[in-house]
């Protein structure tokens, strides 16, 4: 199976989620990737999938590093809110087990010498920047949040998802793909990545990695491939095909930071859709926040909770109820959507309300949405 | 490459069975049990005259399970079979029609290694050096290889019983009365072997003989007697199935003929894989000898060797310390305020060391080298040359910091290390011009016995202090768990919560005596109010107070305690709650403050109590950072001041119960008694918001 093919599966899945296929009724189509490396043509990936699904429509590929999936849906908001589309599917995709080791050296020729096949995904880090590693770890350490913390709330991502895949939580979310190994043929059902048998104590004994204080392979996602989509239509469009809406976006956010903040731009940009809303944290009643480290969520709902133990605590018990990339792992261009949806089918199970999802990207950008149900 | 090697002298007929299986030391496993089978079937076929048990590693002759391989299955079923196949083959060489001996020059055979000389081996010719021992139950589970069966036949009844529930390792020279050991030299070794088969050309394996008679075989009515005591001394605890399944194996083995029994005993040893408190002990190994040494991260390179030390401080502690380290080849010099005192001190530990020489457990050229390697003196001068001084003086805070600035003056940069119990280092360095030099080295009593070395990381400490005391620690042969500063560090904080809860429950109106027995079927190894007598009421009431003082939202001092304290029941010859031979001493019953404001605990939850007292002053310690983390938390617990091993920890114990619960029943007890001691944790509050209710450790 190719890589593209993933994206392909949960495209084709959310169509027909509703029971009758809305393929015909898409008006566009956005999708949100970050290592188009990693595909055998690394250009208009978004088209190829459309292409591939069945529907030639003007696809937008977006790159804004792990933030990618919600600016792509942020885009599909814009075209509703101008009245272009009244209808898009929204991707979010990755395939970091086929990111390639590259070398500028072979185009023009190698002198005597060896040649340097830098790995793009090892470490993740920007010319001229830290590592993003060191960035967590320097935003959880300007937050006050100790290592244990992080190793905790690591632990608690892989019970988390444990707790929820044995209540058949993910049974709605997740999409079989048949996968072929060997002469073996199988449904891949369940995610790999967590551990859930593992401990804190072990977790804490992991080295730290690049040069970051706190950070370790334990408090970090792993690199996974993935794809998430979504299908957004006006409210109007949606009744007039009779479909079920199973939420709500109120509105939706991007904001920078220092090119170092990276632990902290999910508060900013929740704070800052919290005001475009008109609301306070306490309106909000479950928080995804993307585990790209244990100090994202950390950090940020420290910052949400103004530096209240008791309230920070609060805000931590509704944030990735359900278990974070820590566990599931972090395809980076796919994890935004995931989280949007993840906690759109938990709003649904606690019988509605409002939630905010909020995503860090590289270089510090920050995509927030909220949606209600 | 077969893991049992077979190697037949053709002019002999003897067969060698060359034992050697993947890994540093020989184990157990599948392969080896039919790579075992096979040499058997070969020697047979080959119709030997004997066979010749040998191991090709230098120091393990065959040292039990592969706990990896038991692990990785952890099914009752298929270790069943596991155990019977081993005992099958173990049979047919028992039962071979030639002569079995085994070689250990210098090694060991532990678990189902020495089942293997216990069962298959007509005599066993070993050296200075080697050590058999079945310490299965030091892992949860309990020798099933017809070791209790076969051992029973060669040391009697109840030695045998003593081996087992204790888990003995012993040097070999301890079965030389027996009929199965003799010592001898490695020059030696092989061809006494061979000359032994000569010499034995027919003889009936003990265990298959009906004639054989058991050494000091009690009568029925006696052995009875016996197995009712062995029962209350070690099946108190019902979180430790494997000391109950021990004694219901060894009792029914004593009607059955030997196959059966040792085939019984797999019955009672299989389901023990099984129980959680099983994988806790087998955790808890793994974490002594792979993960132990891998918790305190220090910076060796900046570690100042230390082949000599000093000790200031001739004491009880002070004597313990020296003999450690000079037993390691650490050459110490023993200081006190008198050279008569110091020279004292020395003899006395010469005398502490007579009765292992005697009972063979240490060669005379051990001793002696102790006592070379400690020196005496009562002159600070001598500190000049030296790198690293261990002051064991009693708990004065002037007094370290006496010590402290005489010795600094003397050599500024030597290595300052205090053995204190409850003293921060920031305390005792506070006056010093070179704090970073100050270090605390907790020593546990008896030193030589107690495996732990808490060392301290004050605020000030340096890098290379810390390392120097970390280096020097283990060379000493401790396990070192690094912690931070605090009035008691860890363990003196949370082994006092112990003890003052155990006062407590006194004063709710628990008998005195009761309250050490619900603590040993709780799983501690020593009941709360007995301690207070053996390790001395003055010191308990002193590092208690001192620490009350210190703080008083965490740790209170019982008015009993107090006033046993001041009317001179304090133990160690003095009155306490046990008179000579464990007599309870009634007397001490007027001393007992009755709170009757408080309603009296039920026996279960007496025992959660001690239980949570401590687990909950320990995740205090964690909060405060002196513990660092889960796993020292653990290690320093069980091997330092006795937390139940069964539960493998604090951390695991509050895991296996779940956090939420763990919180919910000390938020309980905290409400209805009141105590400091029970006043929750933050951590807890904090595992629970990241949804981590099991999981710790």
């Amino acid at each position: 199976m190719e890589p593209l093919d993933v994206a392909v599966y949960v495209a084709n899945a959310t169509l027909e989620a509703a029971g009758n296929n809305v393929k015909d009724e898409i008006d566009q189509i956005f999708v949100g990737n970050c290592i188009p490396g990693s595909y055998e043509t690394g250009s208009v990936t978004g088209r190829q999938i459309g292409l591939k699904v069945g529907r030639d429509v003007f696809t937008t590929t977006i790159d804004t590093a792990c933030c990618s999936p919600l600016t792509a849906l942020r885009m599909a908001l814009w075209g509703m809110r101008l009245g272009e589309i009244e209808s898009a599917l929204v991707i979010g995709t990755e395939a970091m087990s086929r990111a390639p080791h590259m070398s500028r050296q072979l185009r023009t020729g190698v002198r005597i010498g060896e040649v340097k096949m830098p790995d793009p995904i090892f470490p993740i880090m920007y010319p001229g920047y830290h590592s993003v590693a060191v960035d967590a770890s320097d935003g959880a350490e300007k937050y006050n949040v100790p290592k244990r913390m992080l190793d905790t709330f690591a632990m608690g991502s892989h019970l988390k998802w444990a707790a929820a895949m044995k209540a058949g939580k993910f049974e709605d979310e997740i999409v079989p793909i048949p996968v072929i190994k060997g002469r073996q043929k199988f449904l891949f059902a369940a995610d790999e990545m967590p551990r859930p048998s593992g401990s804190v104590a072990a977790t804490e004994m992991l080295p730290t990695v690049f040069g970051a204080k706190t950070t370790t392979a334990g408090n970090a996602p792993g690199l996974n491939d993935g794809a998430s989509a979504m299908v957004v239509m006006t409210e109007k469009k949606a009744k007039a095909l009779g479909l079920t809406i199973l939420g709500t976006i109120i509105d939706q956010v991007g904001r920078t930071d220092m090119p170092y903040g990276i632990s902290w731009i999910p508060a900013m940009a929740i704070n800052k859709l919290l005001e475009r809303t008109k609301m306070t944290i306490d309106d909000i009643s479950l928080i995804e926040i993307n585990e790209a480290f244990s100090a994202m969520p950390l950090v940020s709902t420290k910052i949400l909770a103004e530096n209240d133990e008791k309230k920070w605590h609060e805000l931590i018990a509704k944030t990735n109820v359900n278990g974070g990339a820590i566990a599931i792992g972090h395809p980076v261009g796919a994890s935004g959507l995931r989280i949007t949806m993840t906690m759109m089918y938990e709003l649904r199970r606690r019988g509605g309300g409002n939630a905010v999802a909020a995503i860090c990207g590289g270089l510090t950008q920050g995509e927030a949405i909220m949606v209600q149900v | 490459m077969p893991e049992v090697i077979y190697r037949l002298d053709p002019v002999k007929k003897i067969a060698t069975f060359l034992i050697d299986t993947a890994g540093p030391v020989n184990t157990i496993g599948d392969q080896f049990i039919k790579d075992l089978a096979i040499a058997t079937e070969k020697a047979n076929r080959d119709n030997v005259k004997g066979v010749i048990l040998a191991s090709l590693k230098k120091k393990s002759f065959l040292d039990g399970a592969n706990l990896m391989e038991i692990m990785k299955d952890g099914s009752a079923l298929n270790l069943k079979y596991t155990v019977l196949k081993l005992q099958e083959v173990f049979a047919a060489l028992a039962r071979s029609p030639f002569p079995v001996v085994a070689v250990l020059p210098g090694q060991t055979a532990l678990g189902g290694g020495f089942e293997m000389l216990l069962w298959t081996c007509d005599h066993v010719f070993a050296t200075e050096g080697t050590k058999l021992g079945l310490p299965e139950v030091n892992i949860g589970l309990f020798p099933a290889a017809g070791g209790p069966e076969a051992l029973r036949r060669v040391i009697g009844l109840e030695k045998a019983i003593e081996v087992v529930m204790r888990g003995q390792v012993l040097p070999a020279e301890a079965y030389e009365d027996s009929c199965l050991v003799t010592i001898t030299n490695e020059k030696d070794i092989q061809k006494d072997a061979v000359q032994w088969i000569a010499s034995h050309r027919i003889i009936i394996n003990r265990n298959y003989d009906p004639l054989w008679k058991e050494p000091a075989k009690p009568t029925k009515k006696v052995r009875n007697a016996l197995i009712k005591k062995v029962r209350e001394r070690f099946a108190l605890c019902p979180e430790k199935p494997y000391l109950k399944a021990a004694i219901d194996a060894i009792e029914e083995g004593l009607e059955l003929p030997f196959e059966e029994a040792a085939k019984n005993e797999v019955i009672h040893f299989a389901p023990l894989i099984e129980h959680p408190n099983v994988k806790n002990k087998i955790d808890f190994f793994f974490l002594m000898t792979s993960i132990a040494p891998r918790l305190s991260i220090v910076n060796l390179e900046k570690a100042i060797p230390a082949p000599e030390l000093a000790i200031i401080g001739a004491g009880l502690m002070g004597q313990g310390i020296a003999q450690v380290c000079a037993d390691k080849g650490i050459k110490a010099l023993l200081i006190d305020i008198d050279i008569k005192t110091a020279e004292a001190a020395k003899e006395n530990i010469g005398k502490g060391l007579e009765p292992l020489v005697k009972k063979g457990r240490w060669t005379s050229e051990r001793k002696t080298m102790v006592m070379d390697n400690i020196r005496v003196s009562d002159k600070y001068d001598e500190l000049k040359t030296i790198p690293l001084v261990i002051e064991a003086v009693f708990e004065d805070l002037d007094l370290k910091r006496k010590i402290l600035k005489q010795v600094q003056d003397i050599n500024p940069d030597i290595v300052f290390a205090s053995n204190t119990s409850t003293i921060p280092m920031q305390e005792i360095a506070a006056e010093s011009a070179r704090p970073e030099m100050v270090v605390g080295m907790h020593y546990f009593s008896p030193v030589p016995l107690m495996p732990l070395l808490e060392v301290i990381q004050g605020p000030q400490t340096s890098e290379s202090a810390l390392a120097t005391a970390v280096a020097s620690g283990r060379q000493q042969g401790k396990t070192c768990v690094i912690v931070g500063d605090g009035p008691g560090f860890y363990t003196s904080r949370t082994f006092g919560a112990y003890v003052m809860v155990g006062f407590y429950l006194a004063e709710m109106g628990i008998d005195p005596w009761e309250i050490d027995q619900l603590a040993l079927e709780a799983g501690f190894p020593q009941g709360p109010l007995n301690i207070y007598g053996t390790a001395g009421g003055n010191v308990i009431y002193h590092a208690g107070s001192y620490m009350q003082a210190k703080k008083p939202e965490l740790i209170e001092v019982p008015k009993t305690l107090v006033k046993m304290y001041e009317a001179g029941y304090v133990g160690a010859g003095k009155p306490c709650f046990y008179g000579p031979g464990m007599k309870p001493d009634k007397s001490a019953l007027e001393h007992v403050v009755r709170n009757e404001s408080l309603p009296t605990p039920t026996r279960e939850e007496a025992k959660e109590m001690l239980l949570l007292a401590m687990a909950n002053q320990a995740f205090h310690c964690l909060d405060e950072g002196v513990v660092k983390n889960y796993y020292s938390m653990d290690l320093a617990s069980v091997i330092g001041i006795g937390f139940p091993d069964c539960w493998h920890g604090p951390g695991r114990y509050v895991s296996q119960k779940g956090v939420k619960h763990t919180l919910g029943r000390l938020q309980e007890f905290y409400d209805k008694y009141g105590l400091a001691f029970f006043k929750p944790a933050r951590e807890f509050e904090r595992l629970i918001a990241c949804g981590v209710d099991s999981g710790l450790v």
